[in-house]
Parts: C-alpha cells; sequence; structure tokens
C-alpha cells in the first residue's frame, strides 16, 4: 500500500533527523532542523503520483488487485481536500475495504479534533485588544513585512505567540511589562522570526501529517520535535541578530516567563519545562558550530533522502546500489512490482532544496588593510577550537584583538571587548576583496550602532597581532 | 460585586455604559472601528457577559443592557489591582501614585474622599 510505503520512508527519515538532533544538536546551526523536518514533511505528504500525473494512470492496471482498491481510495481522499488535479480514482466509493475504514475513521476523528482545538484557540485569540504603545508601533514600522503583522494583547497568556499564516497577529500577555524595550524587543523579534519564516503554516503540515499518518508513532514524535526546533530556531536567530552579548539577558527573559507559567497557563502551551531547558542550553552554548559536523551530516541526510524518496518507487531503477532501507519498505508491502516509473530528477530536487547556503570561509580568512590609513586594520583567521578569530583596527581610535567570529548566511558575526570592557558585535561581509565591518550591538560611545568601516583584502594569509 | 470580567468583556461593557442600551449589531460596529472585532468576536463576547449576568438581551433586534454599573467593575478592577500589586494595602496603592506623579488638588480631594469611603 502506498500510504504505508510513504509512512516508512518518511519514518525513516524522522528517525535519522532525531538522531541527529539527540547526537549533534550543539554542533549544528539550529536552523537545519526545521528544514530536514520540511523534507520528512514533504515525504510524508506529497504521493509520488501526484508529481507524475500522466504517468498514474497506466500505473494503477498493473498494480494487484487488492492494492489497487485501498490505493484507489486512498489517493482519491489524500487529493481531495488539496484540489490537487489528478483525476479521481477509478473505483472509489461503494467497495471500501475495511483496511481502509481502519485508517480513515482514526484520521477524521484525529483531524476533527485537531481542527475544533483550533478553532477554539482562534476564538479566544480573536478577543485580544489592540496594543497602544509607541515602542511597539515604531519597531512594526522598522519591521516590515509584506504581510500586514498585528500586535495585540490577551488576558491569561503567559507567553506571547502568533497566530496566522495570511494575516499573522503577534499575542502578547496582558501582563507585558512595556516600558522594558528590551523584553519588548525580543519577544517581538522572536514572533516575527516565526512569522517570516511561516513557522504556522509548517506546524498546520505537520498537524496534517499526523492525521494521515497516525498510527505512525514516528510521526508523532516528529510532530513534537518540530515544535521545539522551530522554537530553537527562531531562538538562533535572535542570538544572531543581537549579537551573542545579549545571550544571557535573552535567556532570563524566557526565564522570567516560564516562571510566570507556572502560575496559570490557560491555553495548554506545548512546552514542557524539559524543553524550555532545552533552549536555555542552547542559547548559551549557541556559537560552537562546526563546519566538519555541518558537511557530514548534510552528506548523510542527503544519502538518507535519496534513499528514502527512492524507496518510494519500490523501483528496481535505481542507479546505484539499492540501499537497505528501500529493501525492507518494498519486501514490508505486497506491491514490489509497482511500476519503476519515477523520476529520479524529482528526487533530486526535493533533497537539494532545503539546505542552507553558506558563504564561502576561504573568501574571509585573510589580512585586510585600512585603505585611507594605509595601516593593517582587519585580521580573519580560523580558530582551530571552533569559529573564527577576528581582530578589528580602527586609525586612532581602538583596537579589538578578542574577536570570536561565526560565518552566517549574512556574513561573519563578531563578538568583542570593547575598550570600555563591554560586549561590542556586528557583521562582516566580504565580496570582491573587500570587507565590510559593521557594528550592531554596540554600547561605546565612540562606535555607535550602524558605524561601518571598509578594509581592502591584501593577503589570504592573516597574522594575527598578539595581545601583548 | 462577584462578577469577574476580562477585559474583552469590560470592552464592551464599556459600549453599554457609554451609549445606554443599544442592540448588538451596534455595539459589533463599534468595536469593529475601534479594536476590530469581527461580529463573530463581539456576539461571543456578549454572550458571555450575558452569562455572566453582566448584559441582559432583550428582543426585538438583540438590544443589549448593561445590569451592572460602571463603578462596581471599576471597584473590582481596584480591588484586585490592590490585592495583587500592592499587598493587600491601599495605602501602597496610594504612594506609589503620590510618588510617581504630581497629583493636583482637586485629585487628592478625591482620593481623600475614596479612602473615607473605603472603611
Amino acid at each position: 500500500m502506498r500510504l504505508l510505503q510513504m509512512s516508512l520512508s518518511g519514518g525513516i527519515l524522522i528517525l535519522t533527523v532525531a538522531v541527529l538532533r539527540a547526537v549533534a544538536m550543539d554542533r549544528l546551526p539550529k536552523r537545519i532542523f526545521p528544514a530536514l523536518w520540511a523534507l520528512a514533511l514533504a515525504r510524508l505528504l506529497i504521493p509520488a503520483t501526484l508529481s507524475l500525473p500522466g504517468g498514474r494512470v497506466p500505473s494503477l492496471g498493473t498494480i494487484g488487485r487488492e492494492t489497487q482498491k485501498i490505493s484507489g481510495a486512498v489517493l482519491s481522499v489524500l487529493t481531495e481536500g488539496g484540489g490537487a488535479a489528478v483525476p479521481a480514482a477509478p473505483d472509489r466509493g461503494p467497495r471500501l475495504p475495511a483496511e481502509f475504514l481502519l485508517w480513515i475513521v482514526p484520521a477524521a476523528v484525529l483531524a476533527l479534533i485537531l481542527t475544533v482545538s483550533w478553532l477554539r484557540c482562534r476564538r479566544e485569540f480573536r478577543t485580544s485588544l489592540p496594543v497602544e504603545d509607541a515602542f511597539v508601533a515604531r519597531w512594526l514600522r522598522e519591521h516590515p513585512l509584506r504581510r500586514k503583522v498585528e500586535v495585540r494583547e490577551l488576558t491569561g497568556l503567559s507567553t506571547p505567540l502568533t497566530y496566522g499564516v495570511v494575516k499573522p497577529v503577534i499575542l502578547m500577555p496582558k501582563a507585558t511589562d512595556w516600558s522594558s524595550h528590551r523584553q519588548v524587543r525580543y519577544m517581538l523579534f522572536h514572533e516575527y522570526t516565526h512569522i517570516r519564516r511561516f513557522d504556522n503554516l509548517m506546524k498546520a503540515l505537520a498537524a496534517a501529517a499526523l492525521c494521515v499518518h497516525w498510527f505512525n508513532p514516528l510521526v508523532w514524535l516528529m510532530a513534537a520535535l518540530i515544535n521545539r526546533d522551530l522554537e530553537l530556531a527562531c531562538d538562533e536567530c535572535l542570538i544572531r541578530h543581537f549579537g551573542g552579548g545579549e545571550r544571557k539577558s535573552y535567556a532570563m527573559t524566557l526565564l522570567s516567563m516560564e516562571e510566570r507559567r507556572g502560575a496559570a497557563a490557560p491555553f495548554g502551551s506545548y512546552f514542557s519545562k524539559n524543553a524550555t531547558e532545552e533552549r536555555i542550553n542552547a542559547i548559551m552554548k549557541a556559537n560552537k558550530n562546526s563546519l566538519v559536523v555541518l558537511v557530514v551530516v548534510l552528506a548523510l541526510v542527503a544519502a538518507v533522502t535519496v534513499t528514502a524518496f527512492a524507496a518510494f518507487g519500490g523501483g528496481k531503477s535505481g542507479n546505484d546500489a539499492e540501499p537497505p532501507a528501500g529493501d525492507t519498505v518494498t519486501d514490508g508491502d505486497k506491491d514490489a512490482e509497482t511500476p519503476a516509473e519515477r523520476d529520479d530528477d524529482k528526487d533530486a530536487d526535493a533533497s537539494v532544496k532545503p539546505e542552507e547556503q553558506l558563504p564561502d570561509a576561504a573568501a574571509y580568512i585573510g589580512e585586510y588593510t585600512d585603505p585611507d590609513s594605509d595601516t593593517v586594520g582587519l585580521e580573519i583567521a580560523e580558530n582551530p577550537a571552533g569559529g573564527y578569530v577576528v581582530q578589528i583596527g580602527i586609525y586612532r581610535l581602538t583596537s579589538l584583538t578578542d574577536g570570536v567570529g561565526l560565518l552566517t548566511s549574512e556574513g561573519m558575526v563578531f563578538t568583542a571587548t570593547d575598550a570600555d570592557s563591554n560586549p561590542i558585535s556586528g557583521i562582516i561581509t566580504v565580496s570582491d576583496g573587500t570587507a565590510t565591518v559593521t557594528f550592531t550591538d554596540s554600547t561605546w560611545n565612540y562606535l555607535p550602532n550602524g558605524t561601518a568601516f571598509r578594509y581592502v583584502k591584501t593577503s589570504g594569509t592573516p597574522n594575527l597581532w598578539s595581545e601583548n | 460585586m462577584n462578577v469577574k470580567l476580562f477585559d474583552s468583556e469590560i470592552k464592551v461593557m464599556h459600549v453599554l455604559w457609554r451609549e445606554g442600551p443599544v442592540t448588538a449589531k451596534h455595539i459589533s460596529d463599534v468595536l469593529k472601528e475601534e479594536v476590530g472585532w469581527n461580529m463573530n468576536t463581539t456576539y461571543t463576547l456578549i454572550k458571555r457577559c450575558i452569562g455572566k449576568g453582566a448584559i441582559e438581551r432583550s428582543e426585538p433586534n438583540f438590544m443589549c443592557r448593561a445590569l451592572i454599573p460602571k463603578e462596581a467593575v471599576q471597584e473590582a478592577e481596584t480591588n484586585e489591582l490592590i490585592n495583587k500589586i500592592y499587598d493587600g494595602s491601599p495605602e501602597n496603592l496610594f504612594a506609589a501614585l503620590l510618588g510617581k506623579k504630581k497629583l493636583t488638588s482637586s485629585q487628592i480631594r478625591k482620593l481623600r474622599e475614596f479612602v473615607e469611603d473605603w472603611e
């Protein structure tokens, strides 16, 4: 049965990601986990026949009679809701096999439960009141999105949350201390990141996968982990945005919300104490990413993905050695003779798409000169312990010798200590041999936020200044 | 008064206190403008207020009338504020008010009357 195959190969992906998560969580950028879950969701929710409308019809004729009945009915149900352009299965309707009823009844019940509880929450959320706060209004102006974002407040909420995908609303607890701009900024930025990344859509898809694959415990595991990983990825984005110097105060903000939640949590929040602990740990340990681990992981996931997507076709058409996972799937099911009509291109696309693109480290490493004063002004070296060493000299002003850099998709984020011994951070971007250093989080009067300096690369070999 | 109204419900009550008995439709129109609620949301809240005995409904046109005076809700909210934030002591609330803002003599007189009525 196709559904079982989808569930099994999706399950293999889930298991892989869950194991990775357990083993290498601290060493990986958190953002890759939602991307990996998206891959698993795609595997669970997209029947291959949908990507091949032309190839499906003849294939049905060759499948065993029993399978045909089931998969025809299953497919029609799967596709009806989505309105996908697939011709109705030839024999749905009167002949509903017992297996099919066994599957559809719990799926429908679960879908009903989830929908009703979602509608109930939404009804409650809609009774929220608008927030009239000058700081929030300014913040929203400074963070425009194509969708209109609203900030409202609701009694009885203990932590901020976002609902709605098309018209997103950030709901803040009634008890929010609006005068604490720092905390409000963290909360808004965190929710804003959820909105920007369409995290609510992903949660809805996870709920859909849960209904379809209710019999698969790994899918339940995935649903729980997705919720956590979306939070972790947002936390990471926030730390990156505000600079590592603020991670402590951000962690404290989370803890104080956790404290308040202890009192009353009317709308069940999916975070157990454990999950908060996990978040705080991840926040405090951020920046320990290792490129090697990342490469190994991506290679592994790519391999498993190809396997999982290939396994579906039940194909003997694989152009490389058939992995054991594929065999289990096809053997476990009776229709190993499913025609090998799936397209390899589609599979390759799906496995490459969601991965994150980091800039080339070699473009950053080296020695840079300030063209105005003609003095060496910037050194970027790889730190054998992980990350990068960043030294910045600003002519006749100061030098920051203890910078710690981290390569992100936007550029190299760094944190150092300024002349007043306070943390100072910013971002370095390199293009065509010219590095731009922009300070994004500074308390030092002589380097206000947004100050930028330009340096020209003079050597690919860094020559670090000694501390003394 | 032992009815506990939430902020959103108080918002509904405010319309009735301000304008006297009006139709549910009118409340919905006013609140759509003021706080952006759609009709269903406002009707849900009106029903909750009816359930709590804060609003009386009569036909025709779903006329709504406030059963609880504004002062009763204000007093309940003040009591809650004093109990929650000021440790059950009105003196603490006064100390905070006096410490934070300059009060006019008429405001001080009103506060004094309020305290005298308290006991």
